[in-house]
């Protein structure tokens, strides 16, 4: 049997080092919300008094206390005592407790000043006690002392707690050594409350206010604005608009145990695109302050029994520090049993991710976090071709007054009957390819299509053939699907004359439109020269009638795809060698 | 004596597929595509050669070398044969294998015994394709339905 040796406690020593833990002042009062939602309060006032009330809410270290009142259940005597020990017992935490140490009242508190003064009660009349630090360190014993309560305590529970219960803590004696201005923290804590408690702001209807101030829930993924506008599509996004990434999904991180977490990903809009999508507008300022799309802001966002616990948290390297990944936003739902894997701080601020929960989100994300940046980049591309002009309206319009050779030097013109005959039968291609094209452009758009009907309107018809409805695009169309997956294809109808349709998801496009953005003239003739081979092969349908028309199509159609295919493959195997990857050193 | 059925899984000539590499008791799943001439079979030996991804990421996952697993399963999945799945260009066909990645990370809490996927799949921006999805889904279908089998 082993002896046991008494190993005492300096408590001052104690609570000193749990007062420097390192709280913020708005984590510190969020904790002690945290108390007030616990205890079942509807309203939760928080009034920050000035030391010198005559000085602007600017200045720093000018606040004397801070007061938190709540109308929840109370306390009566006894379990203000308990409160006020440290590691304050667990048995009146139901499963969906917000506290996890019962420390969190005491090293608030004192992390801002150093005394903490409670008044409550249960509705059996109103108690107060106090700890005061220095005393405690002094005394080198932790203890409370009651006291009476005073005039302007007993005016806030006039104010505030007619009813006769509720709760009461006032921090005092705050530490005026680079302590935030009255003005930042109430910023600050407009924006983390507002998202700490944005489930209990929004569902059960609990006010909070800063002074007469009210805060607002605040949703940091929008998902009200993500189900209206739906999912994205990170190669059709503007950054307009926010979107769907993942909508919620649960993720079993251990079946034995039954662990499942809820995520949920939404895409923010990209704040530069509002700097030119309305010339004069200049929003980008608003949106980026409306969104909160800024560096400490993105990442995902950890809520514990629907209080957050983690904000924008890059979740040990998951996401990356890249500007790409301003707007992903991420929400992890946990609840107390997946505490293990998440290993929460006593400040609820941050978190560490067990091994296996590591794997499993790092696992989850990664297509997302694609997304993400690709849809980032493509607005930053839409947005750069808004400044510039989109290099494919300008190939358009290049075209506006040009003339194709009607009939080329050696060839023979054909004769009326067999152009018209020729001519019908393009047409009539074409037009039985039109339902085949509406048809790519709803799967595309995720759209479950068995068969297209004869009756598609117009507009369908020019936003599958043109892959979008624009009246600038005249002759030259990027779409997302071409024929068996080919780079282009030619299409004509009497309106529009020959026409290209180029597949700009083939890996050669993507190598001239986005690997190559930048470059607006490689962009324009790569868009002629895509033209000028669709038109070569209508020209042959058209004009060689040595060949019959089937022939011509199918060996045409061949050429076409082994081109097609032997571009693919070239860019795969010189994939980090080509433009704007080469390098003249490489080659010298 | 080791006998392997390979029926099927050989011939690339105009069939496209995805894969799915499984060890059960070393819990570990990787998903891939191909095109090749040779099948699923003829992908294989890139995997496994001594620069292979599914040998690297293995040892990188496990910490030991893939030649100790005596469990490994090869399912293949014929993709339709069609141009699209075929080609060389394989942005359809990197769509499904995304998909299947996806729905697989998704699904391996719920099946006993429980795997990493370790394979790294590229995102194809086709993924949005209802056809594609479908697929992807009956391929996913198929492996969880027989998964108690293998």
């Amino acid at each position: 049997m082993s002896d046991k040796i008494d190993l005492s406690i300096d408590a001052g020593r104690l609570l000193f080092g749990l007062s420097r833990i390192g709280y913020t002042t708005s984590a510190a009062i969020c904790d002690i919300i945290d108390n007030s939602v616990r205890a079942n309060a509807q309203n939760i006032n928080l009034l920050i008094k000035k030391e010198r009330e005559d000085f602007s809410d600017n200045k720093r270290n000018n606040v004397k206390e801070y007061i938190i009142i709540d109308d929840g259940d109370g306390m009566d005597e006894n379990a203000i005592k308990e409160a006020l020990k440290l590691g304050s017992t667990d048995d009146h935490y139901d499963d969906k407790s917000l506290s996890k140490f019962g420390l969190g009242l005491k090293s608030a508190s004192f992390s801002q000043g150093d005394v903490l003064k409670v008044i409550s009660s249960d509705g059996t009349g109103f108690n107060k006690y106090e700890v005061s630090l220095p005393k405690v360190m002094e005394a080198k014993e932790y203890f409370a002392e009651k006291t009476e309560i005073d005039e302007n305590e007993s005016e806030l529970i006039d104010t505030y707690l007619k009813e006769g219960k509720g709760t009461i803590i006032i921090i005092s004696a705050i530490r005026l050594n680079n302590h935030p201005s009255v003005r930042n923290t109430i910023k600050e804590l407009k924006t983390k409350v507002g998202v700490i408690y944005f489930y209990f702001l929004s569902e059960s209807g609990i006010n909070i206010t800063i002074g007469d101030k009210k805060i607002d829930a605040i949703d940091p993924l929008f998902v009200s604005e993500a189900n209206e506008n739906g999912n994205l599509n990170e190669n059709e996004w503007d950054g307009t608009e926010v979107r769907w990434i993942e909508k919620p999904k649960e993720l079993t991180l251990d079946d034995e145990l039954q662990i499942n977490v809820t995520i949920e990903i939404t895409q923010l809009p990209y704040p530069p695109i509002y700097r030119i999508k309305n010339i004069g507008e200049s929003r980008d300022k608003e949106v980026r302050e409306r969104y909160l799309i800024e560096a400490g802001n993105y990442g995902f966002y950890v809520y514990r029994n629907k209080r957050l616990i983690s904000w924008a948290s890059n979740l040990q390297g998951i996401i990356p520090y890249d500007q790409d990944f301003y707007a992903f936003r991420g929400r992890i739902l946990i609840n107390d049993e997946a505490d293990d894997f998440f290993n929460i701080d006593v400040k609820k601020s941050s978190l560490t991710l067990s091994e296996e929960a590591f794997r499993n989100i790092s696992d989850f994300t990664k297509e997302a976090k694609s997304k993400s940046k690709a849809a980032w980049k493509n607005a930053g591309k839409i947005s750069r071709d808004i400044i510039n002009k989109a290099p494919n309206e300008i190939a358009n319009k290049l075209l506006e007054e040009f003339e194709q050779i009607e009939i080329l030097p050696g060839d023979d013109l054909p004769d009326e009957e067999i152009a018209l005959e020729r001519l019908k039968a393009i047409t009539d291609d074409m037009t039985s390819k039109i339902k085949w094209i509406i048809k790519m452009m709803k799967e595309d758009k995720g759209e479950e299509v068995d068969d297209v009907d004869d009756d598609y309107t117009e507009d369908e018809k020019e936003e599958a053939v043109k892959g979008e409805k624009n009246p600038n695009l005249t002759k030259i169309f990027r779409v997302s699907s071409v024929e068996d997956n080919l780079l282009w294809e030619p299409y004509y109808d009497t309106d529009l004359g020959n026409c290209v349709r180029i597949n700009k998801i083939h890996r050669f496009a993507r190598l001239i439109y986005e690997d190559n953005a930048e470059n607006r003239d490689l962009q324009i003739l790569f868009d002629l020269m895509m033209l000028q081979f669709a038109d070569s092969e209508l020209y042959a349908y058209k004009n060689i009638g040595k060949y019959e028309y089937d022939d011509l199509k199918v060996i045409l159609r061949e050429s076409r795809r082994i081109v097609s295919e032997f571009l693919a493959n070239m860019c795969r195997k010189l994939e980090n060698d080509l433009p704007p990857n080469y390098s003249d050193e490489k080659y010298a | 004596m080791l006998e392997t059925s390979i029926l099927g899984t050989f011939n690339g000539s105009d069939q496209a597929y995805i894969y799915i590499w499984l060890s059960k008791k070393h819990k570990i799943v990787y998903v891939g595509m191909t095109n090749s001439y040779t099948g699923t079979i003829g992908r294989a030996g890139a995997h496994f050669n001594r620069k292979g991804t599914l040998r690297k990421r293995f040892v990188e996952t496990r910490g030991y070398e893939v030649n100790d697993v005596d469990d490994i399963l090869l399912l293949s999945f014929p993709l339709p044969k069609t141009r699209e799945f075929t080609s060389v260009e394989k942005s359809y066909r990197e769509a499904v294998e995304y998909l299947v990645q996806k729905e697989l990370i998704l699904l391996r809490g719920k099946l006993n015994p429980t795997f990493d996927v370790i394979s790294w799949v590229r995102l194809s921006p086709r993924t949005g394709n209802s056809r594609i999805k479908k697929l992807a889904a009956s391929i996913v279908n198929s492996f969880e339905t027989n998964y108690s089998r293998f």
